[in-house]
């Protein structure tokens, strides 16, 4: 069978995604194969035993086998297939698989004998049992634990071989060391993270004389993965360990220079796609590019200062040591600009950016990347200062008409494997948006959550996540991030928001694929629309200490499914949109309905994607246990609740088969509103001495807050007095009826308040007042009586 | 001419209040010249009183007078000038309450008719004037006999202290000088200063007084007639030094150790590891003279593999290379950067400077995780020069050095070499880049708040020449690692004379200063010179001194050594370090020890940190945890625990019982009883058993039918021998 891909993949694990019910693959056997040859593949993991469609991209057919408890096929690969990790996903009527990467090398394959599962022994954990090899050649092995894989080599003197392990680049959580040693046991040639290849690693080494050789490969921590895998490959293998630029337009074919590694000089070559390869089939794995999507350029030639065009890609690269590459924005006072930078964040970048600006007389006004003065803080408004390729937020201040900036590598290095892109937009911050999970499948007449993080980059507001190209079989909600706000509540640089898919009834099982955007009102009026970016082959690490490995997607959209029904679904039986008053409580109702004989919840039904602000308590009352099917959340707020809308899921987990899945409940949409509110006359109302006059503007009132409303005029002018309004009703607006004495002519600002009060849980009374609006008066010499009521 | 900016004032008025009857030949008196002292005698700045930190009762004044301008502001400007009345002297609060005319917490001080009361009432009637820094300061400081000699324990010798000033004039202060011992149970201190010897030895003592200090050895010899120096072999001149002083102080050495006492020694202390039987049965047997058998050894042993382990793992302690500090990468990073260095035998001055001006990932830099375990400036600078100088500056943070030269202005000074040291978060999880601000990157001082600028700790260096663009320590490293520099060589090699003679010539190894005099200066030159000849090559440095004739010595006394334990007469038998001894049990008895996350054949000398094992085995023999760069976190004591877990304990019970270990393997194998016995003396003491103890063993053996219950008691009474526990 030829490998199909009828899905766009984003190369992705669905461990930690909240569908549910897909199959998993935990591994494929092996993780790679020569070119033109045949290889006989299995796939390890869950849901595996159903009906399988693969999706391939490795240049070859695919051809089923049987084989008890083990998927297998058999894959030939292409003669011609090019060097590179292909990606390889299953799918079912469960829905889509994990995607794992397969790949291809130039050199004979083996398996490492203590891998092969047949048999553990014999270890080949030293010189004195390690495994024979004869270059060159690939080996297929796994690291179990605190393990050491040795093998012999014999060489000959002057041999000039390369020996790389690739691991985290086919989504292995090894963290692999090379180490050669001589037949003293005296260590000879070492590298653990390679320039270009993030903790792969590679090393070139010419035999210095005839005889035997040991390599060994371990993790650098020893540590217990899960994903343990790794191919250790040895022979004349070229490669590049500088890329430049780092990426271009989407869609573009562009120019790249590929230098350092094994090349004697810099290989200029063209990619249309989201990688760099060098040409020829003894190669190393091709380098990823980053593709954007507006326009790009490179550092122009010259010393600079270089004018900066606000949006634009601009390529460049720290060429010498101690360099620093100078650029200047044409700016305006009060501007607000965004400038972003991307270079060792990427990993085919050794630049650790250091991003300096100055006024146009010299003067630094901030930095990003290092540590800043605080006296330089009230210039910048966001900044990247933890983690991460640097940012800088900033409002241009009085007299300034132009900003210069620096690009520095913050430890005065420099070379061809120090490019970065640096991007100046002007706009009153931004925001950033990632899925965390890159593949959904969606049960029938059952939901499916996405999780999208934001990192703020200077926008503090609210973000609207919607959603483009699903059908209207698949319902949408949720997606609401809130804005930060000031006061008991901690600002945060990101959020997670989340949206739910639930299939309609009837919904057909098919194929789908859509983009997640993000779009938000600044305080301009202006709309902001950010596209998120599709995460990647994450794989989580067993023990502690390291992050998650991501692989730059190619893809743009998300693979989904519309799959199988759940075992079990969670039910909200209160209403799904929530108007919450601020100080008041609400209930959620819930119910679980099996859905097959026997399924309960295994743990207590939670909520999250709670928004984490203060005086907002979610909980379940202590009543929901274990296993309960049916219960009650009730959410609780003060006066100091900050009104927002935000989305809460419910969540279990059941036991299906004995695995475990995670099932949501649809998203509740809360709005967190005030009980009433009163609008401020929209003119100024004209008031003449010892006349009559009114203020009326509009009022609203939430159904759910019935307690009378008092309205009074604060502030008067000495002179004037306004009778106060009783609202006990939900009238359109309110009135206010003032008597002007002998007032001085003038301008006033008069305070409209609104106060009311509750019975509280003892029928104790409680204040509800919420935030005066302000009126303006305009005070006369004539005597007509002025109305203003809307 | 550095004066207090009052001085002038104060100078006039002492003019004007001056009594017209003063001589002219005498001398006005002053506050730093002829005040301070009585201060300082008195105990008024002592830390007990108004020395310490808060003061006392509302009076502060600096400790033990290091700040003479601040103590000077203090008494005349406080409670409102109270504390004099140049009018009516006798009514200042200074001589009124020390003299317990009105209630004084302190008690009496001095009398009224006593010399300080009436040089202090001078000076008040004289204006209270401050002095001149530069001149009533002392320049110098002499005692007479500059060395102290007695034939026998119970002799005295008086102690004459003069200080000089910048005037060129000279003042006997010896009654107001302060004399400690820092050995009185051999050299006690009377209270009017003179020295009495207590007993057969040697001491230092340390004469302070206003900011100077000297110090004046003492020796007391054996008065036992009938000493006749035995000259022994002399291998190098670390032989030669040694027996000149032994043969001074009428100390005969022990002779040269055995074949087997050195074996075992020279493998625990190169490599930490004792010898494999099949690696002692070898050397034991090898028909080649004992020099040149050990010479070999030496050659073989130094830079092996164990070698390495042993040593990354010293350094690793002293480096505090931890994961709670650095992370679990980190830490693997740094031993695998330490390790390196060892097995390059990088030149130590060229270790030192790596570290000191590391920069970049922790990760892809793993000398950068200096700093992020030195992660302030100030922390950087006192890990720094107690580890490469053996200086301690930690006292000098809040008041100049209470027993040294070492001044708050010098801590701030060094520390400035590191203030533009930054750390950020890196590119993955637990990496830290080391990088140098370009701004905010200065420190000041906490007095003044000003910026200090980096100076040296030794004035005469100069100051150091740092362009706009150069890392400053670099500058640092530069004077740190030099020839020239007075401690860094001397540092080293003492420290790492310690490892192999169980105590440093200066001791504590890294507590170098004028008040803790070598205890063979001559010795400790030449090794500092040779070291420094060679390159700053440690295995050269290693390689002269285990070949010494000192080193190789026995642990037997005789009559005229029994006493001495710190002039190498004889080697001190220690108890083997925590990894030491797991490794020599687990060589022993063949047993693996099982450490969980590393590999199977790691033994403990080549765990990175003491995460692993935490609060077993190791800990409970001394394992450091690496929370500071004191050699002195390692513990080499012995306690009840430790005995209760060698008999009672897992560990070696389970060791001793491996049904893979040796004893078993080699039962499993038909050996003999005598090869067993013999395989067993061999395994864990390095040596063959006598014709006694191998007919005792073999009568034990006999004695129950069990061959291989006796053999494994035979085994567990070896382990818990002195003879296996204690490198002798």
């Amino acid at each position: 069978m030829r490998g199909s891909f009828r899905l766009p993949l984003a190369l992705a694990c669905a461990a930690g995604a909240l569908s549910a019910g897909g199959p998993t693959l935990a591994r494929i056997d092996p993780p790679g194969g020569r070119a033109g040859s045949a290889v006989r593949l299995a796939l390890r993991g869950s849901g595996l035993d159903r009906k399988l469609t693969l999706h391939s991209k490795i240049p070859g057919t695919l051809t089923p086998l049987s084989a008890a408890g083990v998927k297998e096929y058999l894959l030939e690969i292409d003669p011609g297939a090019a060097v590179g990790a292909y990606p390889l996903q299953v799918e079912s009527a469960a829905g889509l698989s994990n995607v794992r990467l397969f790949a291809v090398s130039p050199f004979p394959e083996r398996v490492e004998r203590e891998s092969t599962l047949e048999r553990r022994l014999p270890a080949n954990d030293a010189a004195a049992n390690a495994e024979p090899l004869e270059a060159p050649v690939t080996v297929n092995g796994t690291l179990d634990g605190a393990d050491r894989d040795a093998y012999r080599l014999e060489l000959t003197a002057g041999d000039a071989l390369t020996f790389e392990v690739e691991a985290q680049r086919l989504g292995s959580a090894i963290d692999p060391v090379i180490e050669i040693s001589d037949e003293q046991g005296k260590t000879i040639a070492r590298n653990n993270d390679a320039a270009g290849i993030g903790v792969d690693a590679r090393l070139r080494f010419e035999a210095p004389r005839s005889g035997v050789f040991f390599v060994a490969v371990h993790d650098a921590r020893f540590s217990k993965q899960k994903t343990n895998f790794y191919r250790l490959k040895i022979g004349p293998i070229d490669f590049a360990d500088s890329v430049f630029p780092l990426g271009w337009t989407r869609g573009e074919t562009a120019s790249i220079e590929l230098s350092g590694g094994s090349l004697p000089a810099p290989l200029r070559v063209d990619a249309a796609g989201a990688e760099a390869r060098l040409p020829g089939r003894r190669v190393s794995l091709p380098l990823p590019l980053v593709r954007g999507e507006g326009p790009e350029a490179l550092e122009p030639e010259g010393a600079g200062p270089h004018r900066l065009t606000d949006a634009e890609a601009l390529n460049g690269r720290i060429a010498e040591p101690g360099e620093a590459d100078r650029y200047f924005l044409d700016v305006r006072e009060g501007e607000e600009w965004l400038i972003e930078t991307q270079a060792a964040g990427l990993g085919t970048s050794r630049l650790y950016t250091l991003l300096t600006l100055y006024d146009q007389d010299g003067r630094k006004l901030g930095s990003a990347g290092d540590q800043e003065p605080e006296e330089m803080l009230t210039f910048i408004r966001a900044r990247a200062e933890t983690f991460g390729d640097p940012y800088i937020g900033f409002r241009v201040p009085a007299g300034v008409s132009r900003i210069d900036l620096t690009m520095e590598d913050l430890l005065g290095r420099g070379g061809a494997g120090y490019g970065y892109r640096l991007i100046a937009r002007k706009q009153p911050g931004d925001f950033l948006l990632r899925l965390n999970e890159p593949l959904v499948n969606i049960p029938q007449d059952g939901s499916a959550a996405l999780s999208v993080t934001m990192d703020r980059r200077g926008y503090e507001g609210a973000v609207r996540l919607v959603v483009e190209g699903l059908p209207e079989d698949v319902l949408v909600e949720g997606g609401h991030i809130p804005a930060e706000f000031g006061g008991m509540t901690t600002a945060r640089t990101s959020r997670t928001g989340r949206i739910t898919l639930t299939a309609k009834p009837g919904a057909q099982p098919q194929p789908l694929r859509f983009v997640v955007r993000g779009e938000a009102a600044l305080p301009s009026g202006e709309i902001v629309r950010r596209r998120a970016a599709l995460s990647s082959l994450v794989t989580l690490v067993a023990g502690q200490g390291r992050n998650p490995l991501r692989i730059a997607s190619r893809e743009s959209a998300v693979a989904a499914r519309l799959a199988g029904p759940e075992a079990g679904v969670l039910e909200v039986l209160t209403p799904r949109r929530l108007r919450l008053i601020q100080g008041m409580a609400h209930e959620i109702r819930w119910q679980f309905t099996a859905r097959a004989p026997g399924v309960r919840p295994a743990d207590a039904v939670s909520v999250i994607n709670g928004p984490n602000v203060a005086n907002l308590r979610i909980n379940g009352g202590g009543n929901i246990r274990p296993g309960d099917t049916k219960g009650v959340f009730d959410l609780n707020t003060t006066m100091g609740t900050p009104a927002m809308t935000f989305d809460l899921i419910l969540t279990a987990k059941i036991r299906v088969n004995g695995a475990l899945q995670q099932i949501v409940s649809p998203a509740v949409v809360v709005d967190v509103v005030q009980g009433y509110r009163v609008e401020a006359p929209k003119k100024p109302i004209a008031v003449t001495r010892n006349g009559r006059f009114e203020i009326g503007g509009a009022f609203h009132r939430e159904p759910d807050f019935d307690a009378e409303v008092i309205v009074q005029a604060e502030n008067l002018p000495l002179g004037v007095e306004c009778a106060p309004a009783a609202i006990a009703d939900s009238p359109a607006g309110y009135t206010l009826r003032c008597r002007a004495g002998e007032v001085t002519a003038g301008e006033y600002a008069v305070s409209i308040a609104p106060k009311s009060v509750l019975a509280g849980r003892n029928k104790e009374a409680v204040p509800y007042n919420v935030a005066p609006v302000e009126a303006a008066l305009v005070v006369g010499t004539g005597s007509t009586i002025a109305t203003a009521n809307d | 001419m550095k004066t207090v900016e009052f001085s002038l004032a104060c100078c006039a008025a002492a003019i004007v209040l001056a009594p017209s009857g003063a001589g002219a030949a005498e001398r006005p008196t002053n506050f730093i010249r002829d005040v301070m002292p009585i201060l300082n005698r008195t105990g008024c700045t002592g830390g007990p009183c108004h020395g310490s930190a808060k003061g006392k009762n509302g009076f502060k004044l600096s400790l033990r007078g290091y700040d003479p301008e601040f103590d000077y502001r203090a008494l005349l400007f406080e409670v409102s000038g109270r504390r004099f009345n140049r009018a009516a002297p006798a009514q200042s609060l200074m001589l009124a309450k020390p003299a317990m005319q009105i209630p004084h917490e302190g008690g009496l001080r001095f009398e009224v008719d006593s010399r300080y009361y009436k040089t202090i009432y001078k000076w008040i009637a004289e204006g209270a004037p401050f002095g001149d820094p530069a001149l009533d300061a002392p320049a110098e400081l002499s005692v007479e006999p500059p060395e102290i000699f007695m034939e026998r324990p119970g002799g005295s010798a008086a102690l004459r202290v003069t200080a000089k000033y910048g005037d060129g004039s000279t003042r006997d202060v010896s009654s107001e000088a302060v004399i400690e011992s820092n050995s009185t149970s051999t050299a006690g201190i009377d209270d009017d200063g003179s020295v009495r010897g207590e007993r057969i030895g040697e001491a230092a003592v340390l004469v302070r007084y206003e900011g100077k200090f000297a110090t004046v050895p003492v020796t007391i010899l054996n008065p036992e007639p009938g000493f006749q120096w035995r000259r022994l072999a002399q291998y190098n001149y670390i032989d030669k030094h040694i027996d000149a002083k032994l043969k001074r102080l009428k100390i005969q050495p022990a002779p040269e150790a055995s074949d087997e006492t050195f074996l075992r020694r020279i493998y625990i202390d190169l490599t930490g590891i004792p010898p494999t039987p099949e690696q002692a049965r070898a050397f034991l047997e090898d028909p080649a003279s004992p020099r040149r058998k050990r010479g070999r050894l030496i050659d073989r042993l130094i830079g092996s593999r164990e070698f390495v382990d042993h040593w990354t793992l010293k350094w690793g302690d002293l480096l505090q290379s931890n994961r709670k500090h650095l992370g679990e990468k980190g830490t693997w990073a740094f031993r695998q950067w330490i390790r390196d260095a060892i097995a390059s035998n990088q030149p130590y001055d060229d270790f030192a400077r790596e570290l000191l001006t590391s920069i970049g990932s922790t990760f892809r830099s793993p000398a950068a995780n200096y700093f992020r375990v030195n992660d302030d400036p100030k922390l950087a600078m006192e890990t720094t020069t107690q580890l490469f100088l053996g200086v301690r500056m930690v006292c000098a943070q809040c008041h100049d050095h209470p027993f040294e030269k070492w001044t708050q202005n010098q801590y701030y000074q060094l520390a400035a070499f590191f203030a533009a040291v930054g750390m950020k978060p890196g590119f993955d999880a637990d990496e830290q880049i080391v990088y140098l601000k370009r701004s905010g990157n200065d420190i000041k001082h906490p007095k003044t708040n000003k910026v200090v600028d980096a100076e040296y700790l030794i004035a005469s260096a100069g100051l150091p020449q740092i362009a706009d663009f150069r890392d400053r320590r670099e500058a640092l490293a530069e004077w740190l690692t030099s020839a020239q520099n007075p401690f860094f060589a001397k540092a080293i090699v003492n420290r790492v004379w310690s490892y192999f003679l169980g105590r440093g010539i200066i001791e504590p190894v890294d507590d170098i200063r004028g008040s803790n005099p070598p205890i063979n200066p001559v010795l400790l030159d030449a090794l500092e010179r040779d070291f420094v000849a060679s390159g700053f090559d440690l295995r050269h440095l290693i390689r002269a001194i285990v070949n010494s004739r000192t080193y190789q010595t026995g642990i037997e006394t005789n009559k005229w050594n029994e006493n001495d334990e710190v002039n190498f007469s004889r080697f001190l038998p220690r108890r083997l370090p925590a990894e030491s001894l797991l490794d020599a049990i687990t060589v022993a008895t063949g047993s693996r020890p099982n450490f969980p996350d590393v590999p199977e054949d790691f033994t403990a000398q080549q765990l990175p940190d003491p995460h692993i094992g935490k609060g077993g085995f190791l800990d409970m023999f001394g394992r450091p945890e690496r929370e500071s760069s004191c050699e002195c976190e390692r513990r080499s004591d012995l306690s009840l625990p430790q005995a209760m877990n060698l008999v009672n304990g897992p560990t070696l019970a389970e060791a001793v019982a491996d049904p893979e270990g040796r004893l078993a393997e080699a039962i499993l194998a038909g050996k003999s009883d005598r090869e067993l016995v013999e395989e067993l003396y061999l395994a864990a003491l390095s040596r063959f058993p006598s014709p006694l103890e191998m007919d005792s063993a073999l009568t034990y053996m006999r004695s129950a039918s069990g061959r291989a219950a006796q053999a494994q008691d035979l085994l567990w009474a070896l382990i818990n021998s002195n003879a296996f526990l204690f490198n002798r």
